[in-house]
């Protein structure tokens, strides 16, 4: 199934959220819990659906899974499934290491202040936004005032 | 390609069963502009972190650097 790998998909997640874990228990103490893959498999099915309706709503051509849309959904769908039983940062944190070090000719790259985004774009589910605004990561808008415009689809 | 995380085969199953959903909704649903966020998966990152334990386990040590104090809560 040359192009879609899901098994990958959630690998990565899942490395990424315990990279995150690793990362902040070593920095801040504390533990976090990451979830089992049973607990992922559980809300992977509203992940991909939320993802055809992002596709067909701003009618664009999919042609693979997209690593920022499985995290943000896989976040948004395990705090309702299981509410306060995880908490979302470290797997944000993990993510954008991810990214930070995925795509070094972009601006991405030295992303300052992981853990403060990585705690904000927690606070944005909590908002009710079911998708992270990348786009303003870019101009490192910690604030994310102006999250409420057009491509930001609200849950 | 190796797995990092395990998956029992009743997992693998069911997650081959939800990709090949996807994939058939995807192809039916293509019609639109391209949207291609795969370049994560291009820069071979991911890849190298499933292939290479040291490298991993740099990666790792250069997340923690990255954390710097807690903010007051």
């Amino acid at each position: 199934m040359s192009g879609f790998d899901l098994k990958r998909q959630i690998d990565l997640l899942l490395t990424n959220w315990n990279v995150g874990v690793e990362a902040l228990h070593t920095g801040w103490g504390g533990n976090y819990k990451v979830p089992t893959v049973a607990q992922i498999l559980e809300v992977i099915p509203d992940v991909l659906e939320s993802i055809r309706d992002h596709q067909r709503d701003y009618n664009i051509t999919m042609s693979n899974y997209d690593c920022n849309k499985v995290t943000n959904y896989v976040a948004w769908f395990l705090d309702k499934k299981f509410p306060g039983e995880f908490e979302m940062f470290p797997l944000f944190f993990g993510h954008l290491h991810f990214i930070d070090e995925s795509i070094r000719s972009a601006s991405l790259f030295h992303i300052p202040n992981l853990p403060l985004i990585a705690v904000n774009l927690e606070k944005f589910h909590k908002n009710g936004h079911m998708l992270a605004p990348y786009g303003f990561i870019k101009g490192v808008d910690l604030t994310f005032t102006f999250c409420c415009g057009d491509g930001v689809k609200k849950g | 390609m190796k797995t990092i995380n395990p998956f029992t085969p009743e997992e693998l199953e069911k997650i081959d069963l939800l990709n090949q959903t996807f994939v058939r909704n995807l192809e039916e649903g293509n019609q639109g502009q391209i949207h291609n966020e795969d370049s994560f998966e291009k820069a071979g990152l991911f890849a190298k972190l499933q292939e290479d334990p040291e490298f991993l386990a740099e990666y790792k040590s250069r997340a923690a650097t990255k954390v710097g104090p807690q903010p007051a809560k």
